[in-house]
């Protein structure tokens, strides 16, 4: 006879939670897979495109970079909007909801999977693909000064391969705190298409877009409105908290809280919101 | 549980969302931030250069500017931003000969020691230069040469232009590695600029080139003579050639020209330089390659016409760009009129 769950057990259990993991993976595995072909062959044609367009010089570091954080914020929006694409119809959302674990151990699984898991598959696979575009780049480059110009002064140092929170664009190690800051642009919008493929049940990828752009209009109305009341508009250059550093703690407090909701509070609470949502369809 | 937690959880953050960009209306740094000082130095006896290097700024940056102001004073004057108190400015600048090294050394007196010196906050406004010192070197720093001065201030903005005065220096050589050369609002007798190869940037000792910036002679520039050597410069703008009445230009092939005048390139005495090799990477400015033989001089069938931007071939891959306010292609039998009356200004400044 199975005994009743403990207290402490209740809401987390590490070998429970290791179990959802392994079956998650089991049933998951091959989707997940394919998904991360289709993303890196997209982020090889895309660097391929990129060569061709600018006689290799498109596999430079900096256009590594760019490319690099592009595909890891829209593919993993995609990705945690596939990851409980289980609760979308009735008979796998039972299965789903009735699997032997915690709605915090499932929240959790989600975390470990769109904010650790993919992101480290990502970026390996981005990086292979980096490394080998910037070889090609470098070469391609190389011979098209030579043919064009007679000479070549190409720099080896321009086609660096990217490794986030590493190596950067050179002469820019304060890249480093503003690569943290898209990190946590890719947390809150990867928290949110979570949210929306919890809460809606029907066309859960459109109706997020929808709310997405619905707010954004609203933040635009917002800006208006501001600007015809004060004469001043939203700042968003001071969202800047990476630059400053020491400088600013010149600026007023309000500065440091605005940084603080727009980073930190606000991408946290998209998940909280998260585990609230799952927890009512649970209930439901 | 209630069922509603999550949309009202959400409610939340998005009014947390927008409260976050609420807070930035009408923020401003504090006025600490904005704290100015002008700091003197006056032991300028026997001093003919100075010399600005990146290596001696208060922050990593990919691209510092300078604003360098000519005034009729007989003494350096830095203005600095974000400093309050002189006394934590310990030195302005390292004596080297008949040449001074910008050099300031700032002691934040609340400074955390463990924090990373690319924190630092204070930065150079702009220096004010006497008009005796009439050669700059830069390491790494982007230049913009000033020389306007006010004669009286006035509410009327119209009156304000009006008693504008531009400082004349009869002779003013600048010797950059690197960054882009800006000059403005100044009269120059004889103007040479050497603007070269890369450097070693990185605190990390990891070099790499570091050319490919612009100098650009504005139209409020007057410049009798001109001589420029650019091996590592992407493009030259010389927007009131009208005044020149020498230029010689010495570039690396692909570097790109422009005219503020079509029949410009008449006066125009360009010869190619070798272009950059990756050998040419030192720290060292005072080393140059020689210069190739010169070109022989332009056709009349070299001119290609375009709709609004003339673009003139030379031999090499140099193309010069002549960019006045009203080109079309009618004004190209002009400009071949004023192409013989013109053809006596050629020359070379040496």
């Amino acid at each position: 006879m199975q005994s009743s769950p403990t207290p402490t057990t209740r809401w987390f259990s590490f070998s429970r939670f290791m179990r959802l993991l392994r079956a998650h993976w089991a049933e998951r595995r091959r989707s997940h897979i394919l998904f991360w072909l289709v993303v890196a062959s997209v982020h090889a044609l895309l660097m391929l495109i990129l060569l061709s367009a600018r006689h290799g010089r498109g596999a430079q570091t900096e256009e590594q970079t760019i490319v690099f954080w592009c595909g890891l914020v829209t593919s993993g929006v995609v990705f945690a909007s596939l990851h409980f694409a289980a609760l979308r119809k009735p008979a796998s959302a039972l299965v789903f909801l009735t699997r032997p674990a915690s709605v915090f151990e499932k929240w959790l699984l989600a975390v470990l999977y769109v904010l650790f898991v993919w992101p480290l598959a990502y970026t390996i696979s981005a990086m292979v693909i980096n490394a080998l575009a910037s070889t090609i780049g470098y070469q391609w480059h190389v011979a098209y000064e030579n043919a064009v110009h007679q000479h070549n002064n190409v720099n080896k140092l321009d086609y660096a391969l990217f490794i986030p929170f590493i190596r950067y664009v050179k002469g820019h190690a304060r890249l480093a705190l503003w690569h943290f800051s898209i990190l946590m642009i890719y947390m809150g919008l990867s928290g949110f298409s979570l949210l929306g493929c919890i809460y809606f049940k029907k066309y859960s990828g459109i109706k997020t877009s929808v709310l997405a752009f619905v707010i954004f209009l609203l933040t635009i109305l917002l800006s208006i409105i501001i600007d015809t009341i004060t004469n001043h508009n939203f700042n968003f250059g001071f969202f800047n908290w990476w630059e400053n550093g020491y400088a600013a703690r010149w600026y007023p407090i309000r500065y440091w809280i605005s940084n603080l909701l727009f980073w930190l509070v606000t991408p946290v609470l998209v998940w909280i919101c998260a585990l609230l949502a799952l927890h009512e369809k649970d209930l439901v | 549980m209630n069922r509603k937690y999550a949309p009202r959880l959400f409610m939340v953050m998005l009014a947390l969302f927008w409260l976050s960009l609420l807070l930035t209306v009408g923020l401003r740094p504090s006025s600490a931030y904005n704290n100015e000082i002008t700091l003197s130095y006056k032991e300028l006896n026997g001093i003919e250069s100075v010399h600005f290097d990146n290596r001696f700024w208060n922050q990593e940056k990919s691209h510092i500017n300078l604003e360098i102001c000519y005034v009729n004073q007989p003494h350096i004057s830095v203005e600095f931003r974000g400093i309050h108190d002189e006394t934590v400015v310990n030195n302005l600048f390292d004596r080297d000969g008949n040449r001074l090294i910008f050099h300031p050394e700032i002691i934040q007196e609340n400074k955390n020691k463990d924090s990373n010196d690319d924190f630092w906050w204070w930065n150079v406004k702009k220096i004010n230069l006497p008009l005796h010192i009439q050669k700059i070197t830069t390491q790494g720093i982007g230049l913009e040469i000033d020389g306007k001065s006010q004669k009286t201030e006035t509410d009327n903005s119209e009156s304000q232009i009006e008693n504008e005065t531009h400082i004349s220096l009869p002779q003013l050589d600048i010797d950059a590695a690197g960054d882009s050369i800006d000059i403005n609002h100044i009269s120059i007798g004889k103007l040479k600029i050497r603007h070269h190869a890369p450097y070693t940037l990185c605190p990390d000792g990891v070099a790499y080139t570091y050319g490919g910036e612009e100098i650009k002679i504005r139209s409020s520039a007057g410049i009798e003579h001109l001589l420029i050597e650019s091996r590592a410069g992407k493009n030259i703008a010389l927007n009131n050639t009208a005044a020149i009445k020498n230029m010689a230009l010495y570039t690396s092939p692909e570097t790109g020209i422009e005219l503020d005048r079509i029949d410009a390139y008449q006066r125009l005495n360009w010869m190619p330089v070798p272009p950059l090799k990756q050998s040419d990477i030192r720290p060292d400015i005072k080393q140059r390659p020689p210069l190739s033989r010169p070109i022989p001089p332009l056709k009349r069938s070299d001119i290609r016409p375009s709709n609004a931007v003339q673009e003139i071939c030379l031999p090499g891959s140099t193309s010069v760009q002549a960019i006045p306010l009203n080109v079309s292609s009618a004004a190209l039998p002009a400009a071949a009129a004023s192409q013989s009356a013109a053809s006596g200004a050629q020359g070379t400044v040496r």
